[in-house]
């Protein structure tokens, strides 16, 4: 994999419905799956991933999606407006998907910003598989989407510019100050208002559990994928449960891959 | 269709306790039904998807039992007592929202086998959350 290009999804959806799995193996496009909620979306280095954490009482995503259009309105006259789904459009097409999480100690609500996207690889790797008949996760919702960077007249955007633009306004909006430069980052370090600019994470914070097929496929809610003539395998946590068809008994316990069953038809 | 045991009665109130991050225990004898409030299904707003626990798994009080998904984030489940988790509600697979309809009876999450009845001393009564809900 490339490590650098991935498509993400929501904490309850399914992979194979909302990705060609095969085709990003091919690619070299990871599969992930976040902790929050929502739809799947792509990631590549035109892409921009926002976080706002907070405690529980003042989570709200609608403020956040605000300040990021007033920000980028103001910066290149870009006409961006928000809605009641947390979503941020240019006319009809979508700039960015919004997901949250909620726990006991605090909250966070993030973001994806598309501002110089390859939107034909994004299109072509969302196309999940359509003989996925039965299923209950949750769906993405489908959108146009457009790149900031194709709306902009006069402001060249570039995903850097809009890290520093929109970190600059973040910082003058809310006041927060920066601590002396050689304080190392300490995870116990919470102070109200300080800001540490991270180059890389702790590896107390690194997720390798995120890594696994396990947590990648194997969180999967229970659907059923239909292969004709009434063909039909049930798939639970990933793996195959059920077959309607004796001839397809082996593959009961095994990895869901369509590709291997097909073959065996 | 599993057959819900039917120790249970949710017309017990009295032997409701809750905690502070929104769920409710509804006891009888060793066993406990497991939900959220009405007060925390009305803050996620319409429910999605609710991950249910495995048969037999065995939680300690406090940790996650059940993660809920609504069309505003994903919020945790933590268990108000530690138990052994012995029924699921089934129901809430196809129908998530039943949550929302009915938190603190239809749209249990789990049952469990209570481990430690003495941590029900830690847990408030109705008229304790209430209270609690109007000072938050």
């Amino acid at each position: 994999s490339s490590g650098i290009n991935a498509e993400y999804g929501g904490r309850f959806q399914n992979p194979w419905r909302e990705v060609n799995v095969d085709e990003a193996r091919e690619k070299g496009i990871d599969i992930a799956r976040r902790v929050s909620g929502g739809g799947t979306v792509y990631h590549d280095l035109g892409n921009v991933n926002f976080s706002f954490f907070t405690d529980k009482p003042s989570h709200c995503p609608a403020k956040n999606l605000t300040f990021l259009a007033d920000t980028l309105n103001q910066w290149a006259d870009l006409g961006l407006k928000t809605n009641k789904r947390h979503d941020m459009s240019i006319g009809e097409a979508k700039v960015t998907g919004s997901a949250s999480r909620i726990i006991r100690t605090g909250s966070f609500h993030h973001c994806t910003l598309l501002v110089t996207s390859s939107l034909s690889s994004l299109s072509s790797v969302l196309q999940g598989d359509p003989h996925i008949t039965t299923s209950i996760a949750t769906a993405s919702v489908p959108s146009p989407v457009t790149n900031l960077a194709s709306h902009s007249r006069d402001v060249i955007l570039t995903p850097g510019h809009v890290i520093s633009h929109v970190t600059s306004s973040y910082l003058a909006r809310y006041d927060v100050h920066f601590p002396e430069p050689e304080l190392p980052w300490k995870p116990e370090q919470d102070t109200a208002g300080d800001v540490m600019v991270v180059d890389a994470l702790p590896e107390s914070v690194d997720e390798p559990d995120h890594k696994t097929w396990d947590w990648v496929f194997g969180r999967t809610p229970k659907f059923t994928r239909s292969f004709g003539g009434g063909l039909e395998v049930q798939v639970d946590k990933g793996v195959v449960v059920e077959v309607s068809d004796r001839g397809l008994e082996e593959v009961i316990g095994t990895p869901f891959d369509q590709t291997t069953i097909q073959q065996m038809l | 269709i599993r057959q819900f045991n039917t120790a249970f009665s949710a017309t017990r109130p009295l032997s409701m306790y809750y905690t502070k991050s929104h769920e409710w225990v509804n006891v009888s004898g060793g066993l406990g039904r497991v939900g959220i409030t009405d007060h925390a299904q009305a803050a996620l707003g319409d429910i999605v998807y609710v991950d249910l626990p495995d048969l037999d798994a065995e939680f300690d009080v406090g940790e996650e039992v059940s993660s809920v998904e609504s069309v505003k984030a994903v919020g945790d489940v933590a268990l108000p007592v530690s138990g052994i988790v012995k029924a699921v509600n089934d129901a809430l697979s196809d129908t998530p929202t039943l949550v929302n309809q009915s938190a603190e009876d239809g749209g249990w999450i789990c049952e469990i086998e209570l481990t430690d009845t003495s941590e029900l001393d830690d847990l408030m009564d109705k008229a304790a959350y209430d209270a609690f809900l109007e000072s938050e």
